[in-house]
């Protein structure tokens, strides 16, 4: 254990403390980037990264997440799917699981704490959906926490389809029988700990403790049962950039400083003790800033994630044989999603009929044309620029003429229309009572925030003591290892010599960093 | 059961929860360690702990409990949850017999990952809702001595029996234990098991040094 509490944490390090102009003008920026989204993407990439590591404006996180994970897209390509799914009748094995599940997400948050309330209604809709959307895969119990955290910021339907893109693209395979793929990360993650913190990582192996014990949930419901509120968001908003590599950087951030040097391994010699640590995590190091800051600075690359993949998969291979199920291949966050879309773009599925087709046709040929990045569809383009900075919510159906002209439906029969003109009323009504939720919402959140705060002074009260509790402790341990030493001669300064160096893992990054065509990181 | 406090123990025994999802594993656990019920604890992912120092006779055993996830998809992860463990409760719903018809899958669970001389309870939770018991509760005792293991019915709720449970199958191992050691020379803390166990368990050079909170 280190030093204590971090009750100097300064007030900067909760967004609300950001001066009002810094936020606003944050907000422009986001707005801006909505407006040009693919553009912001194929080509400043770098910029939109370094913003979601600053942290969305709150204000604009629900529809960030959705612009990063193109949830919103895959919503508008889909419309009515939702509500379709949500008349099935679902297979009742799984119904029976979520129910006993709706009330044991969040049970202290206001908008999942009453029994039948609106958050677990929306919660039983968008899980029961999701399993009949995805029949082979079924409920897993960890995407209820989630699709909680996607519900605490957007309407059901948006959040179905951001959940529906996290299980997807993000995270594919992680909530499927047998839960290969977080087996799989789990060793991975072990690999990358060898680089980044050996101390702990030798530890860890001579205890034998099974990545899986303890990752499980970090990985799975993407630390949102682990780090305080704050950080959950700024670990949520760089992860929907970046993708899985942010959870392996907050992991290993994590292990470093809770067993990443002699003294702390000091207080946890046994297994156990060791997964009580680990249970217990030091609350400075889960703290909003030094967590960011420290994440991206570590050099964990996805080209060094990949590579460690293969590894592990050719490992798995040998010793457990062939993958029982193969999940998709992960995209490594908003870009690569990006880029395989616009690979999948021009033959349009079966569900995106109301995309127009000869808009594409010619956007096509356009970007065959030689320009580097086609312009977006039709829809998407026309759903950001509102006149105005005006903070819309998501799942926008175009609202306004396309200023390319392109998004005349198919066929533009006055059947269409009217019914474009319908949706687009219904649209803009639900859009009003979208922004009320939203704005509710924001208050349910400043009151969670406090109410976070009030609990962390509480722990870390408890942790002051716990450490005093501690120091007499390590007391008796240094007393008895000296003994110890005596009798075994270990010499504990070699092990102190292994953990020296903070980056160990520079060497093997090098290479890797290169080959990381896009991954920089800062 | 005693006052010790967590540091003085002289036998550390792993004992794991195992069970269909919302059977009430997690709160047996938190009744049992820390006197506490929540109707709304939070669904376990991936494995939670607890631990209690009790006295049995004048030795002082700290009980490792375990708690893992009951859903079917989770067991896949779960070798490393049953290693070294010496205890078992497998629980029941009494009021939903869907949870007790499985019952027979999880005990090959446990027999395939667990060691052989595992010692195992059968038990049926929720007994404060008798209103809606859907399994009598002879039809699950004789379950239990057919295939020899121990049973009781308990409610973490209202505490019945939550004590009792967790004390006797502690004292049964205690008496596995006591057994065995008369064959071993060892001194100190001593694990039931394969020697998997004791590496992890540790023997006595290790102190507990944790809260449990």
């Amino acid at each position: 254990m280190t030093s204590s509490m971090p009750p100097h944490c300064p007030s900067s390090c909760r967004e609300s403390a950001i001066p009002v102009d810094v936020a606003r003008q944050r907000e422009l920026k986001w707005l801006e980037m909505f407006s040009n989204w693919d553009k912001w993407l194929s080509r400043r990439f770098q910029k939109v990264k370094l913003r979601c590591r600053k942290g969305v404006p709150s204000s604009l996180r629900a529809k960030a997440w959705q612009y990063l994970s193109n949830s919103k897209e895959l919503l508008e390509q889909n419309p009515g799917k939702f509500e379709e799914l949500e008349r099935a009748p679902g297979d009742p094995k799984w119904l029976d699981v979520i129910e006993k599940d709706l009330h044991r997400q969040f049970p202290f948050h206001e908008m999942f704490a009453a029994r039948g309330g609106h958050g677990q209604q929306d919660l039983y809709r968008i899980l029961k959906a999701y399993t009949i959307y995805r029949p082979d895969e079924g409920y897993c119990q960890a995407q209820a926490p989630v699709a909680a955290v996607l519900l605490m910021h957007m309407p059901a339907e948006q959040a179905f389809w951001c959940l529906v893109q996290i299980c997807d693209k993000y995270l594919p395979g992680y909530y499927s029988a047998g839960l290969e793929a977080i087996q799989l990360d789990g060793e991975i993650f072990f690999a990358l700990l060898r680089r980044a913190s050996p101390l702990a990582h030798r530890h860890l192996r001579r205890q034998r403790i099974d990545p899986v014990l303890y990752m499980t949930e970090w990985f799975m419901c993407i630390f949102a049962r682990t780090l305080p509120w704050a950080s959950v968001l700024r670990v949520w908003d760089m992860f929907f950039c970046e993708g899985v590599k942010i959870i392996f950087r907050v992991a290993l951030v994590l292990l470093q400083h809770t067993l990443g040097s002699v003294e702390k391994l000091r207080s946890c010699q046994g297994m156990y003790e060791t997964m009580e640590q680990l249970r217990n995590l030091p609350q400075q190091c889960m703290q909003e800033d030094l967590l960011v800051h420290e994440v991206t600075n570590l050099r964990v690359t996805e080209a060094l994630i990949e590579r460690e993949n293969a590894a592990q998969l050719k490992k798995w291979r040998e010793t457990r044989g062939e993958l029982q199920y193969q999940p998709s291949r992960r995209l490594h966050g908003s870009r690569a999603i990006h880029e395989e879309r616009r690979r999948q773009q021009p033959p349009l599925g079966p569900s995106s009929s109301l995309l127009s087709l000869p808009g594409l046709k010619s956007r096509g040929s356009r970007a065959a044309g030689g320009a580097p990045s086609p312009p977006p569809p039709a829809r998407r383009a026309s759903a950001g620029p509102a006149p105005g900075p005006v903070v819309t919510a998501e799942g926008l159906h175009p609202s306004l003429p396309s200023p390319t002209g392109n998004s005349t439906p198919l066929g533009t029969s006055k059947e269409a229309r009217r019914q474009e003109k319908e949706r687009q009323k219904q649209e803009k009504e639900s859009e009003k009572e979208r922004q009320k939720q939203e704005k509710e919402r924001e208050k349910q959140e400043k009151e969670r925030q406090k109410w976070e705060k009030e609990q962390e002074k509480e722990q870390q009260k408890q942790e002051k003591e716990r450490q005093k509790q501690e120091k007499e402790r390590q007391k008796q341990e240094k007393e008895r290892q000296k003994q110890e030493k005596k009798a075994q001669g270990r010499k504990l300064s070699l092990r102190r010599k292994a953990d020296g160096p903070p980056a160990p893992q520079d060497g093997g990054d090098r290479s890797s960093a290169s080959e990381a065509r896009q991954d920089a990181y800062f | 059961m005693g006052n010790r406090t967590e540091e003085d123990y002289n036998f550390v025994f792993k004992v794991v929860l195992i069970g269909e999802s919302g059977v009430g594993k997690t709160n047996l656990l938190s009744r049992f360690t820390r006197n506490e019920f929540n109707h709304d604890s939070r669904t376990t992912i991936g494995v939670e702990f607890s631990t209690r120092t009790v006295m049995l006779g004048t030795a002082a055993v700290k009980a490792q409990i375990w708690d893992t996830a009951g859903l079917e998809r989770y067991r896949a992860i779960t070798s490393a949850y049953y290693r070294g463990a010496v205890g078992a409760l497998l629980v029941f719903d009494l009021t939903k017999h869907q949870t007790y018809a499985v019952v027979e899958r999880w005990l090959k669970e446990l027999y395939d990952h667990a060691e052989a001389t595992i010692i195992v309870m059968l038990v049926g939770n929720k007994s404060d809702l008798s209103q809606a018991r859907e399994v009598p509760t002879e039809e699950a005792r004789m379950f239990a001595e057919n295939n020899g293991l121990l049973f009781l019915e308990t409610s973490a709720l209202d505490s019945t029996n939550v004590e009792l449970a967790f004390e006797t199958v502690l004292k049964e191992i205690f008496a596995k234990v006591s057994k065995q050691r008369q064959n071993s020379t060892r001194t100190g803390a001593i694990t039931l098991g394969s020697g998997q166990a004791g590496q992890e368990l540790g023997p006595g050079e290790k102190r507990a040094c944790c809260i449990s909170l």
